[in-house]
């Protein structure tokens, strides 16, 4: 879930240091974001749908053991087989027993967060069962030994001429660097792949519990071919995807859709109920589904349980000022952005470097604003920084301090004089408003960000004498 | 054998789902996760809004619902042809077949398409036709012709089951996809879409139900948008009635 010894202030500085990607974070998001707000503009009812999306997604968390039961059991009715997982380990070890059990050599896999999470692709591939990312995107990223760095557009770290070159190179493909010829080339190539595969991995945007269907949202059409031609299908779902009734999955559907492609909606959703039936032509014979847990439960036992509403549109990600600017990769996480800057600490249990990630945020609201199931993003995140001297990452005299600042800040006069003070002791070292750097100890806040000068009039002074004025 | 992996399965469920109560249950008594509005427990299910009015009114007589279908469908990106009658869409599809030069079209195994006589009419292009056959017709078909289901007005979509006599890869591999949707089947919203292919709220859904809004494509390379990804390069959309 999270990448190994990672660095992310090392991380961020290659990133920023990373021309072409910054000009990709300068205009992709900001692109797909106005898309997603014309769309959205075109809902007359979209206040209501966010309360009533946020609404079904805290009542499926509320009720999802029963949930989780009902899908089992209409899914297996259904003649599909259901497998629990309680971590990445086990599940990865249950497709690889899928796998197993059918004999099956060649897999095709669609785009899908939660197979990333547990890292299924290498473990497959390890197990000899060659597996190919069939999105577009996933696919070069598998060309290039690369990761994805965004939740709907995982190469948007990449340029065109980039992938002209891997294809080029891996594939040897004519060079053009017209995205339209490249698509060309991929799908001339993966067409084969998807005729040979004899199973198919895929992730679930939502499943229906009182079918026991499951809901797959594609554009390119790889998902199609995935629930077409092999004859095993094994599906992989975090247990909060889980939403109880059809007439839920209209709303969320009329919501997330724009919220995360600027569309009514994808080219194709895909609502599966068990494998192919008596006297149909193709289709899996075999289904399984895993569900996942993976730290889950103990998200929603905690105080941090909006968290799993999240239906990964990766809205939060394109209007977030901090990802922008520093694209997915920095986070050293399979989810990036806001909502992996939140969610991955919780899910990975503070291993690693997931203890810096609550602060890759400046707490503006964009995230919130943006999010089709209004999780509280910014909220979450502050709780999460003040869970730092609970969870004894910070020892007793970082305790003290924040106790110390805490009172400080808490009195009128004395932060009025804290503002004062650090004004009179940074005028000195700053230029045009803002000190760049700082010495000793104190450079740690430098190193990543610029310092602005308090306001020389403070805004109780101005509001006292403009109310003086009237 | 059999019952022991049956037990095991069994185990895990249990296993899993009691972690999930557990987590519930705490929940439960911590009141400031109540308080926040996500802890509680309540019977009553989200509610199902009306019908937004104004959508109820867009769509109010059926003509209506026929004309803000074809537009949407449009602005998705498929090309839509109203055909007023059987003949007329005769007429269309030996035009359409002629202007592809259509040589081998995979036709679904349905009642509808054989009473409008699309095979018929397929032949009449000089195309030759194969119904409901398996993978080899599907990847060898310069064009895929499917019976819809029915229409979904608020998005423009076809929507497309799955049974006996069709082929799922007959709408994906070959490179054009015709859906001939009868203007009766048009769904003015989701709630009605759900009545017609589960025959009722929660009775039972085809193994795969598919809405098509447009033709595949992809926005991976620099969020640039282009048609064709691995599916269709072309939708179309022939509305009979």
């Amino acid at each position: 879930m999270i990448t190994a010894r990672h660095d992310v202030h090392e991380a961020i500085r290659a990133a920023l240091a990373n021309d072409s990607l910054q000009r990709a974070l300068n205009t992709h998001p900001l692109e797909r974001t106005a898309r997603v707000r014309a769309s959205l503009a075109q809902l007359p009812d979209a206040p209501d749908l966010r309360r009533r999306a946020r609404q079904i997604k805290d009542y499926s968390l509320a009720h999802l053991d029963v949930l989780l039961e009902e899908l089992a059991e209409r899914l297996e009715e259904r003649g599909g087989r259901v497998h629990w997982a309680r971590d990445a380990a086990e599940a990865v070890a249950i497709v690889e027993g899928v796998a197993r059990e059918h004999g099956c050599r060649r897999c095709i896999k669609t785009k899908s967060m939660t197979t990333e999470e547990i890292g299924l692709t290498a473990a497959l591939q390890a197990g000899g069962v060659a597996t190919v990312e069939t999105d577009l995107g996933e696919f070069i990223l598998q060309l290039a030994g690369d990761r994805p760095s965004h939740i709907i557009t995982p190469m948007i770290h990449k340029t065109r001429q980039q992938a002209a070159r891997l294809l080029a190179e891996k594939l040897g493909a004519r060079h053009t660097e017209e995205p339209a010829e490249l698509v060309r080339i991929v799908r001339k190539n993966l067409r084969e792949v998807f005729v040979k595969a004899d199973m198919a991995v895929v992730g679930v945007n939502f499943a229906v519990a009182e079918t026991g269907s499951l809901v797959l949202l594609t554009n390119e059409g790889n998902g199609r071919w995935a629930l077409a031609r092999p004859r095993v299908l094994a599906a992989v779902m975090g247990m909060e995807k889980v939403i109880a009734r059809l007439t839920d999955l209209a709303a969320l559907l009329r919501l997330v859709v724009p919220s995360a492609v600027g569309s009514a909606l994808t080219s194709y959703t895909s609502i599966v109920t068990g494998p192919r039936r008596a006297g149909e032509a193709d289709g899996p014979e075999h289904l399984h589904l895993v569900i996942l847990d993976n730290g889950r439960s103990a998200v929603l036992g905690g105080p941090y349980r909006e968290l799993l509403r999240c239906v990964r549109c990766g809205a939060c990600l394109n209007v977030c000022p901090v990802y922008r600017k520093v694209g997915g990769h920095a986070y050293g996480s399979v989810y990036p952005g806001p909502i992996g800057a939140a969610l991955t600490p919780l899910l990975a249990r503070g291993a690693g470097h997931t203890g810096q990630l609550r602060e890759l945020s400046s707490l503006c609201g964009a995230c919130l604003e943006a999010c089709p199931v209004l999780i509280d993003i910014p909220r979450l995140l502050i709780r999460q920084r003040g869970d730092r001297g609970a969870d004894g990452q910070g020892g007793w005299g970082f305790r003290w301090a924040m106790r110390a600042w805490g009172w400080w800040c808490g009195g009128r006069r004395r932060y009025r004089l804290a503002q004062q003070l650090l004004g009179w002791l940074l005028g000195p070292a700053a230029r045009g408003g803002w000190v760049v750097r700082l010495p000793g100890a104190l450079g740690a806040w430098t190193r990543c960000r610029d310092l602005p000068l308090p306001a020389r009039h403070p805004f109780r002074e101005l509001y006292r004498r403009m109310r003086g004025k009237r | 054998m059999r019952t022991d992996a049956g037990t095991a399965s069994e185990r895990q469920r249990q296993a899993f789902l009691e972690n999930v109560r557990r987590a519930l249950g705490q929940t439960r008594s911590n009141g400031s996760a109540a308080a926040a509005g996500t802890g509680e427990r309540t019977n009553a299910r989200p509610v199902q809004p009306e019908n937004n009015r104004e959508r109820a009114a867009q769509a109010k007589s059926q003509d209506n619902a026929l004309e803000v279908f074809c537009r949407r469908a449009r602005e998705a990106g498929m090309t839509v042809v109203r055909c007023g009658s059987p003949a007329a869409l005769g007429e269309e599809v030996r035009g359409l077949l002629r202007r592809l030069g259509a040589t081998a079209v995979l036709l679904e195994d349905d009642p509808l398409l054989r009473e409008l006589g699309v095979a018929e009419a397929a032949r009449g292009a000089g195309a030759q036709t194969t119904s409901g056959g398996g993978a080899a017709a599907a990847l060898a078909a310069d064009v895929g012709i499917s019976a819809a289901a029915a229409g979904l007005v608020e998005t423009g979509s076809v929507v497309l089951t799955t049974g006996a006599g069709r082929s799922r890869l007959g709408s994906v591999a070959p490179p054009v996809h015709l859906t001939i949707l009868p203007a009766a089947r048009l769904c003015r919203d989701w709630s009605e879409l759900w009545a017609r292919v589960a025959g009722g709220p929660g009775v039972e859904l085809p193994a795969l139900v598919t809405l098509v809004t447009g033709p595949s494509k992809t926005a991976d390379i620099e969020m640039t948008t282009v048609i064709g990804a691995h599916g269709p390069l072309a939708e179309y959309v022939f509305v009979v009635g």
